[in-house]
């Protein structure tokens, strides 16, 4: 997971400049939706979290795409 | 009745098991009409009735006697005319055929007990000389003699003394307790598996089948005792505690607004429940599950076998509030080491003497540290073995599957001590006085911990399930 993970992160930073559509774009790839508005908030606050960079640091999107990976969402189809 | 696209009254994975469960495309209309009819009503009784759904736990029906229970499994089906049993007939009768249909083809004659017995401790509860520690906690030990079951099989065997059912489609008692009694520790599942192999059947014997997934029972590989290899990833390889917490809220988060579209789906909760243990038992089972803090001389007392390992980690994990632990004794070539079939007796030297050290240790343990009290210990297999010969062409003879007669005993949470119950007759083969079926001993468990065997039932499929079916008595002759 941890590494599957990285893949995707170092996949977003290369692809998108801005962490909007980074986020955005992990959305399309993993469920094939748009984030709602709270799931893009959500994801702001923890890539800006304790003052980091959310454009700049690859660890933690990686953080953020690992949960995206873990969640029911992706784990239970409907 | 909503329409909203996002509030499904039956998703495709509920239209999949519905229909998988024998609707045919002719009843399609039919199921879709029955499920906006009653989709409210059903949704209601599987999350409404979970009382333990979101771990917050439960009261029992009545003050409970037993908090806990460690059920240790002699998988197989030790032979009872050569444990607790005492047949002396069995010499008078030596060579003779037994009469009847025995359910088993390769029968030989009667065969007596090489071992010698005795009565123990001020009660005189009688054990054969295999027993030579356990002889000390005579007084504690409440031993029903009169144990019957419905099939000579292990797989049946296993599944009805495990699940009050012969197919694999009930929960596990340990679920059944989980569910009536939630968990003493939020931090650890309420449910724990000790085995160093899978036993014969698997996993569906800690399965929890139509209850909430949640009180499945954890399994735990017990060939390493290390508790890194017990328990896999304790440690994140990078990542502080710290961001795994805000990890770990971000995934709460999404998954409560995922949940909110789907209300009522059981199985979705209980990932939610998952995450946040496995994150909390990072911590926690770092200490729980490591026996390596235990004194030399407490681990000297338990023996250094699987089976002794796996009794002082039953120990440790009840101190740290795991509501069931069952411990298999397996080894590492046989699923099921009781079942001798052939020399039987050399068989049984070599099991008893380990399981009789390891649970005397357990025992004396407990009572040394005020647990026995309200833990509930239960020591027995699937079933016994004939008192009459498996014939062996090397003339090791072995004893066969036997079902209408055997034994097994409890200790504590409960339990009257030095106290022989029932009887078999003269040879052993039928459960005769005080007749104890695996459904009473199931009530009588349940009943310890306070929990009435009637009352505790689960809505399914249409009706309401109990772990004794529509069976079971509670054995009020053993209680203390």
């Amino acid at each position: 997971m941890v590494e599957q993970a990285r893949a995707l992160a170092e996949r977003l930073m290369s692809e998108h400049h801005d962490a909007a559509e980074r986020l955005q774009r992990a959305y399309r790839l993993l469920y094939s939706r748009e984030p709602t508005e709270d799931e893009a908030q959500l994801g702001r606050a923890f890539l800006t979290a304790n003052g980091a960079n959310a454009t700049a640091s690859v660890d933690r999107l990686q953080q953020y795409v690992h949960i995206l990976l873990a969640a029911n969402e992706l784990l239970y189809v409907d | 009745m909503t329409t909203s696209p996002s509030l499904p009254i039956v998703s495709r994975r509920q239209m999949l098991a519905r229909s998988a469960a024998g609707f045919g495309a002719i009843g399609l209309a039919g199921a879709l009409q029955a499920a906006g009819l009653l989709g409210p009503a059903a949704q209601a009784a599987e999350t409404g009735i979970a009382p333990s759904q979101g771990r917050k736990s439960p009261q029992p029906h009545f003050a409970p006697r037993a908090k806990r229970v460690i059920y240790l499994f002699m998988n197989g089906g030790p032979s009872h005319v050569d444990t607790f049993d005492p047949k002396p007939a069995l010499k008078d009768h030596e060579g003779k055929m037994p009469e009847g249909d025995t359910m088993r083809k390769k029968k030989g004659g009667f065969i007596p007990s090489p071992f010698a017995f005795a009565p123990q401790g001020q009660s005189g509860v009688v054990m054969s000389e295999l027993f030579p520690n356990l002889a000390r906690c005579a007084d504690d030990l409440c031993v029903i003699r009169s144990m019957h079951t419905d099939v000579p099989n292990h797989e049946p065997g296993l599944l009805l003394m495990h699940s009050g059912n012969q197919q694999p489609i009930r929960p596990s008692i340990g679920a059944w307790v989980s569910y009536g009694l939630g968990t003493e520790n939020q931090n650890l599942p309420s449910f724990v598996v000790l085995a160093p192999r899978k036993p014969v059947v698997g996993p569906h014997l800690w399965s929890s089948s139509f209850l909430p997934a949640a009180h499945q029972g954890m399994s735990v590989d017990t060939n390493d005792m290390q508790v890194s290899k017990l328990v896999t990833n304790l440690h994140h390889p990078t990542l502080s505690r710290g961001q795994q917490r805000q990890q770990l809220d971000l995934l709460g988060a999404l998954n409560r607004l995922h949940l909110a579209k789907r209300p009522g789906d059981s199985a979705l909760e209980a990932q939610i429940q998952a995450m946040e243990t496995a994150f909390s038992m990072q911590a926690e089972a770092a200490e729980a599950f490591d026996i390596s803090r235990e004194p030399e001389t407490i681990r000297e007392a338990y023996g250094t076998t699987n089976f002794g390992q796996q009794c002082l980690l039953a120990r440790r994990l009840c101190e740290h509030g795991v509501r069931f632990v069952s411990a298999y004794y397996l080894s590492k070539d046989n699923n099921q080491p009781w079942d001798t079939h052939s020399n039987n007796d050399d068989g049984h030297r070599k099991l008893c003497a380990d399981s009789d050290r390891a649970t005397t240790a357990l025992l004396t343990d407990l009572k040394q540290r005020g647990l026995l009290e309200d833990t509930l210990v239960v020591w027995g297999g699937e079933f016994g073995r004939t008192p009459y010969a498996e014939p062996q062409k090397n003339g090791k003879n072995g004893r066969d599957h036997h079902h209408t007669g055997f034994s097994v005993f409890l200790a504590g949470g409960g339990v009257k001590g030095g106290l022989m119950y029932g009887a078999t007759d003269e040879l052993g083969m039928h459960a005769v006085e005080n007749r104890v079926h695996v459904h009473d001993l199931h009530a009588t468990i349940l009943h310890l911990l306070g929990l009435d065997h009637e009352r505790l039932t689960y809505h399914y499929s249409g009706r309401d399930f109990r772990l004794t079916d529509v069976h079971g008595n509670v054995v009020r002759g053993i209680l203390a």
